[in-house]
């Protein structure tokens, strides 16, 4: 029965309940999703760690709330949804494939598939109800009227300040910020446009084909160098970054595989195809503004050799791609199935507007703290004189790992004291970002900032503790 | 068509032209609704929730007018988190008021501060204020709120 029961100090749970942790705990013991040996995913498209050991403690059965979107659980449920939806995508590695085979039948296997879309509802539920809660469409519609709003919207971005460029540029060393960004796109540019083809099978008239136009701009009309993704690969390489897709899996903020999961949360259940339509209308008419500001901070903080050919590309067609979407799809489908679509539109151009400005405040917090580690290491040797308090023994808890334990990226839901016993542990807070800490080196770890760390030494020790319960 | 948006933590009311429109919240929602009665025009933000039935009851004639009739008469709206965008045709005048009553029917009827600026004390029962003579008191007392703000074009 081990495995079963969720957590102990959680209620006892219900039939569906116990059926769903059954299902989610012989989903998550896949070899696939188990720790690596790195933080990197050196070319293999199905190796993608979950941390199952975190899963027990989780409940997925509740909706998160605003404030929790970007925490550890919806960290969590973000990666094994991507799976989930990922599983129906086609991944090959560029070589060996032959050594990855297994993985290749794992990922793919009929169990694990049928495992996946048992827990997908729940998963989906617990990401994206809060979004009934933020956003309410109501009143009487006309096509004018979305036109208008949308076009409102779109305004904004265009001229607006473009806080995470800034943060960026302004961070103490912009290219580690510029690589962080680059690693979020990837999640999703890497295999571009793969739930709009989701939408691209049925019969809805000359609608259909007008997005099927969008699909194949996106996929470069068969010529593979011009295929969106491969540009961004293009571009990835141009500034030492590798293109494989999931390379930088364990650096995904929840938010930012948020971006990815929505579109196939809406593809996938074609119930959904009206909000699927006003979040394709945000993107391709917002792409088109913010394009050419990512271009121009790309050029400014990697120099002359950055390959920006994907978003100048981005900046040129997704101008036809908002009008086409709007124009050539939207307005047809209103009316063809009357206005009472329209609010459904304009929920999903505003659920995506929402959440692509959560993975900008998100993204810029990560930057924001991974730019400043010595300011982390700072405040970590300040809680120090408390480590010899009864709270730090009552509350804290020590591990002991071994030469090369990897500790796959999480996040934490309350500001960490993170104290090195003893040993060597490198602690990682993006691709580049990382510090390696000592015997009797701390550190204070932000709530909901993702971090990893790799034991450098034979052995090593170290002790984690909620500052407010150290503070008590 | 033209946008009116709004901070639904300092406005509950918008008049639009000679229509008038408040916010109800039920079930943690927030939606600008007509502020008249089909059956004699009462004062909709003066009636009393009822949840049973999912509707109001009009303080005037105890009419119950469903909240899915209500939503018919409704103008086109975003809200996202605490901002509501509302979508409307041509250019009326708008007036958005000041939070002027509670958004949630049938409790206690008042006015969260009382400085003056923001509408002032309670009025008692039977009392009758500028916004009652427009509606009458409909036997519930209580007062409008008088600060108003014209909202620039969008």
């Amino acid at each position: 029965m081990s495995g079963i029961v969720a957590h102990q100090s959680n209620p006892p749970l219900n039939k569906v309940e116990h059926i769903f942790a059954e299902i989610l705990d012989s989903y998550s013991k896949s070899p696939i999703f188990s720790t690596p040996q790195s933080f990197v995913m050196a070319s293999n498209p199905y190796r993608r760690p979950i941390r199952p050991q975190d899963i027990k403690a989780l409940d997925f059965h509740q909706p998160l709330s605003r404030a929790d979107v970007t925490g550890p659980s919806a960290l969590v449920a973000q990666r094994i949804l991507l799976n989930i939806y990922e599983s129906d995508l086609i991944f090959l590695p560029e070589d060996n494939f032959e050594q990855l085979a297994l993985d290749f039948r794992a990922f793919y296997a009929d169990d694990l598939k049928v495992c996946g879309e048992i827990i997908r509802p729940i998963l989906e539920r617990h990401l994206f109800a809060f979004l009934n809660d933020e956003v309410d469409v109501a009143g009487t519609w006309t096509f004018d009227k979305l036109k208008f709003f949308c076009g409102a919207r779109i305004e904004a971005v265009r001229f607006g300040d473009g806080a995470l460029i800034g943060a960026i540029r302004s961070a103490k060393d912009p290219r580690a910020a510029g690589r962080l960004f680059l690693v979020q796109c990837a999640g999703d540019f890497l295999t571009e446009a793969s739930a709009m083809a989701r939408n691209l099978l049925g019969n809805y008239g000359q609608e259909l084909s007008e997005l099927f136009k969008i699909f194949i701009d996106e996929y470069g009309y068969g010529v593979h160098a011009a295929k969106h993704s491969t540009i961004f690969e293009t571009l990835l390489r141009s500034v030492g970054m590798s293109p494989h897709p999931h390379y930088y899996w364990q650096f995904y903020l929840a938010s930012s595989l948020g971006l990815v999961t929505y579109f196939h949360y809406v593809s996938r259940n074609h119930s959904l195809f009206f909000r699927y339509l006003g979040a394709l209308y945000y993107t391709e008419a917002t792409l088109a503004h913010t394009t050419a500001k990512v271009s121009k901070m790309l050029r400014e903080v990697f120099g002359k050799d950055v390959d920006t050919r994907y978003f100048d590309e981005h900046h040129h067609i997704d101008n036809h791609h908002g009008r086409m979407a709007i124009d050539r799809i939207v307005e047809p489908i209103v009316k063809r199935c009357g206005a009472g679509v329209i609010p459904e539109i304009v929920r999903g151009f505003e659920e995506f507007r929402l959440l692509q400005e959560m993975a900008d405040e998100e993204l810029m917090a990560q930057i924001s703290w991974s730019d400043d580690l010595d300011a982390a290491l700072a405040a970590g040797r300040m809680y120090l004189p408390q480590t010899d308090g009864l709270n730090y023994r009552k509350y804290s808890q020590t591990f002991h790992e071994g030469a090369g334990e990897l500790s796959v990226s999480h996040s934490h839901a309350d500001d960490e004291l993170f104290v090195v016993d003893d040993g060597l542990i490198e602690l990682v807070a993006s691709p580049e970002k990382r510090v390696v800490m000592g015997k009797g080196d701390a550190i204070v770890i932000s709530r909901y900032r993702l971090h990893g760390s790799l034991v450098k030494s034979e052995t090593c020790t170290y002790t984690i503790c909620p500052l407010k319960d150290l503070q008590q | 068509v033209n946008l009116v948006h709004f901070d639904l933590d300092n406005h509950n009311w918008l008049s639009i032209g000679d229509r008038d429109y408040f916010v109800l919240s039920t079930m943690g929602k927030q939606t600008l609704l007509p502020d008249r009665c089909p059956h004699r025009g009462g004062p909709l933000h003066l009636g009393t929730w009822d949840s049973c039935r999912n509707g109001i009851i009009c303080p005037w004639h105890q009419s119950f007018v469903s909240l899915r009739m209500l939503m018919r008469e409704a103008p086109a709206a975003v809200r996202t988190r605490r901002q509501l965008t509302v979508v409307m045709d041509g250019d009326a005048e708008r007036v958005l008021r000041k939070r002027c009553y509670t958004d949630t029917l049938g409790t206690e009827w008042k006015t969260p501060s009382g400085n003056g600026e923001d509408g002032g004390p309670i009025a008692p029962p039977g009392e009758r204020t500028p916004a009652m003579a427009k509606y009458g008191n409909g036997g519930q007392g209580g007062r409008m709120w008088e600060a108003e703000t014209s909202v620039p074009k969008a």
